[in-house]
């Protein structure tokens, strides 16, 4: 089975890059079944490690993959170490679960849902059920990025099923999470609530540690079906029950922006971005933070903004998908200003990289974006047009969810009370982060 | 750093964090005996290091969680850590890791209970084939281990067939009752020394509620969470009971003797009085049955 989708992404690869990446991959995973088989013998198998190891040094710099697949490397040799725990196993499956992850973050989620589906298997057979049901869990959410539900709900109940065999009431209630996340990502939004609900009460009772991430995706669902204030209101009283140095402070904040956005108060999500782009430990939050940043300067604020956004993110180090997201918004903040040759590069680029990459959402955007610029460059109108209509992207949420698709103007409208005090709140906190606060909203409302 | 900060987290206010800088002060501070768990990071000591932080932990038994990173030199003192302690593992990188870690850290190993319980079991242990009989025993000392029968027979290389016939000859009762009884094991310490509600002993252990931890107590130690924390049986009573409840099979109640009987005419679920059997005609067999 892996063999198989590896060598379908072999075929079809469009860059050394890429092809370099996937070949490591599967080498490293042929060595891994070799050794899984017939346990570790140096004769035979530190030969092939260390070729593989050249593999692995052909993958472009600093790529999460390249440090994942090397972890696995390194782990192998410790396969049959004895014990009374089986450590080398152990950490063997971590490790691939991390290489799968890396997948992700670059946005090959196909071969990651099979590597989460090999751990799963492995591990299960192996009894090592607490890994099996961790690799479950993830292939859940990289069979729902696929667009695979069937094979997502699966994934989901057999991670449900394996938590609770090993008394894991965390894994069991973020199955159930994920199966909400599937179907409001299919439109049943009263489904998802239910479930969610539902989840939450089970949650309070034997593991309030996953309440926020429930409250989360109730918020996503709420912005999801419209309704931004609750969104709003969900997010940001989160918010107030967090602590700090809770790594889902930032995913909370991300998403507050984009449901602020969705309502129609760039400003005030542009600063809670701006707290996130500065404050999360993350690289990988802060980078999407200054992504989702660029998006909205390149719909709402002035050319000078946009222009020092791009020039800081032309020189960071972004992952596939993110080059593909910068090109996308660097092309529709060009065409605003009335760049359309820039414009039209940057969209090209964007349409190359998702193409490449089979990131066929951000195939959709850009080619409506190349629509877009034709036809305000024939218009000779992009300068007096405010952000387009059918705003394709509104940012990237961390929860990883499907980004709604009811995206609202700012209209100049009185905003409510309770929503004034949420965007206050937001500037008060980054005061307090720091001194010198340029996050003014007060005049933003 | 992040890793402080998880324990720290995950003990969520029960208990103190000591730390310690390098393993010669770790060293210094395992000869005396406290009632401490020991939580390293294999990848900040060496092998040797673990050599005698195992030395010391069999004169001052305590429990051990290797909560580490997956890299090399972390796995070498890991696996050093795994041959010659009864450590907990909980790896770092994957999405429920403090979840494992809270797990790990309320049921850390109590470090007299497991080795009392496995000496009186010596016997029967020594009559299963060795893949089994470490992983059992893996189970009971380290409170780690395969979560269901199915996971238990994978994890020796048996059939699950096979794992009840191991067990059967080896006097040992199903492999079901060893999970429970590896899993009550494992709570031992927090039910009668952590200030954790019990409610939630129970829910990390994947029991509904407290009413069915208790039915397992009561199974296995014949007593209940509530009175195992106000007055804890003594180590080696519990290890007694524990070892019963795994060698001897209790007698099943007859079938059907708890539930009402149902008339079989009417169809209606009733309670048959003394005085009726009185009155009762012997019921008369019918040629089918006879044959």
């Amino acid at each position: 089975m892996i063999n198989v989708t590896f060598l379908e992404h072999l075929s079809a690869a469009r860059s050394d890059a890429e092809f370099n990446r996937t070949a490591a991959g599967l080498a490293v995973l042929q060595v891994y079944d070799s050794i899984k088989n017939g346990g570790f013998d140096p004769f035979i198998h530190q030969d092939a490690l260390q070729r593989v190891e050249a593999d692995i040094g052909a993958v472009e710099g600093e790529s999460n993959v390249r440090a994942a697949l090397r972890t696995i490397v390194q782990m192998l040799p410790f396969w049959d170490s004895q014990g009374c725990v089986r450590v080398g196993r152990q950490a063997t499956y971590t490790a691939l679960m991390i290489y799968g992850q890396a997948l992700g973050d670059e946005g090959e989620w196909s071969i990651a849902e099979n590597v989460y589906a090999l751990v799963g298997m492995d591990a299960e057979l192996d009894g090592e059920t607490w890994y099996s049901a961790e690799a479950r869990l993830l292939m859940g959410r990289a069979s729902r990025m696929c667009a695979d539900w069937e094979a997502s709900r699966i994934a989901y109940n057999r991670a449900y099923e394996l938590g609770r065999v090993v008394g894991d009431q965390s894994i069991c209630l973020r199955a159930r999470i994920g199966d909400a996340n599937n179907l409001w990502s299919r439109g049943d939004f009263p489904g998802a609530t239910r479930l969610l609900n539902a989840t939450a009460r089970r949650a309070k009772r034997s593991c309030p540690d996953v309440l926020p991430r429930i409250t989360l995706a109730l918020a996503g669902v709420a912005n999801a079906a419209g309704e931004y204030e609750r969104a709003i209101h969900l997010a940001f009283g989160l918010l107030d029950s967090l602590d700090d140095s809770d790594e889902l402070t930032y995913q909370a904040l991300v998403d507050l922006a984009i449901f602020l956005t969705d309502y129609g108060l760039p400003p005030v999500a542009a600063a809670a971005l701006r707290l996130v782009e500065r404050a999360a430990p993350e690289p990988r939050i802060r980078r999407q933070a200054k992504l989702n940043l660029f998006f909205l300067a390149a719909q709402h604020e002035p050319e000078e903004a946009f222009t020092e956004l791009r020039n800081e993110l032309a020189t960071d180090r972004l992952t596939i998908r993110e080059q593909t997201q910068f090109a996308l918004f660097s092309a529709q903040g060009l065409r605003r200003f009335s760049h359309f040759d820039a414009a039209h590069t940057a969209a090209n680029r964007a349409l190359e990289l998702a193409n490449r990459h089979e990131l066929f959402q951000f195939v959709f955007e850009t080619e409506a974006e190349l629509r877009e610029i034709a036809s305000a460059r024939s218009e000779k109108r992009a300068a007096a047009m405010p952000a387009p209509a059918r705003s394709a992207h509104h940012g990237t949420r961390l929860s990883g969810a499907t980004p709604g698709t009811y995206y609202r103007f700012t209209t100049g409208g009185k905003v409510p009370s309770r929503i004034r005090h949420i965007a206050k709140s937001l500037e008060t906190m980054a005061a307090e982060r720091f001194a010198a606060t340029d996050l003014n909203l007060s005049s933003a409302l | 750093m992040q890793s402080l900060a998880r324990v720290h987290a995950a003990l969520d206010g029960d208990g103190t964090v000591d730390v310690v800088m390098d393993a010669r002060d770790l060293l210094a501070r395992l000869t005396t005996p406290r009632d401490a768990c020991l939580v390293v990071d294999p990848a900040l000591i060496t092998p040797d290091d673990v050599a005698n932080i195992a030395s010391n932990i069999a004169e001052f038994p305590r429990a051990i969680i290797a909560y580490s990173s997956v890299t090399t030199a972390a796995l070498e003192s890991a696996v050093v850590l795994a041959q010659s302690t009864a450590a907990r593992f909980v790896f770092r990188g994957t999405p429920n890791e403090r979840s494992a870690l809270e797990r790990a850290l309320l049921f850390a190993p109590d470090s007299e209970l497991g080795p009392t319980l496995l000496a009186i079991l010596n016997g029967s242990m020594s009559r299963l084939p060795t893949g089994l009989r470490e992983r059992v025993a893996t189970l009971f000392r380290n409170g780690d281990g395969p979560a269901s029968p199915d996971a238990l027979a994978a994890a020796s290389k048996l059939s699950r067939r096979s794992l009840d016939r191991h067990l059967a000859e080896a006097g040992l009762v199903t492999a079901r009752r060893l999970i429970d009884a590896a899993r009550v094991t494992s709570a031992y310490r927090a039910i009668t020394t952590s200030r954790t509600p019990l409610v939630r002993v129970a829910t990390m252990l994947g029991y509904k509620a407290q009413r069915t931890l208790d039915s397992q107590l009561n199974i296995i130690l014949h007593t209940t969470s509530g009175k195992l924390r106000v007055d804890p049986l003594p180590y080696a009573e519990a290890a007694r009971r524990l070892a019963r409840c795994l060698t001897v099979r209790e007698p099943q109640p007859a079938r059907g003797t708890l539930r009402p009987r149902r008339v079989a005419d009417s169809g209606i679920t009733t309670l048959k009085l003394v005085s009726d059997d009185n009155h009762t005609p012997p019921a008369r067999r019918t040629a089918s049955r006879d044959r």
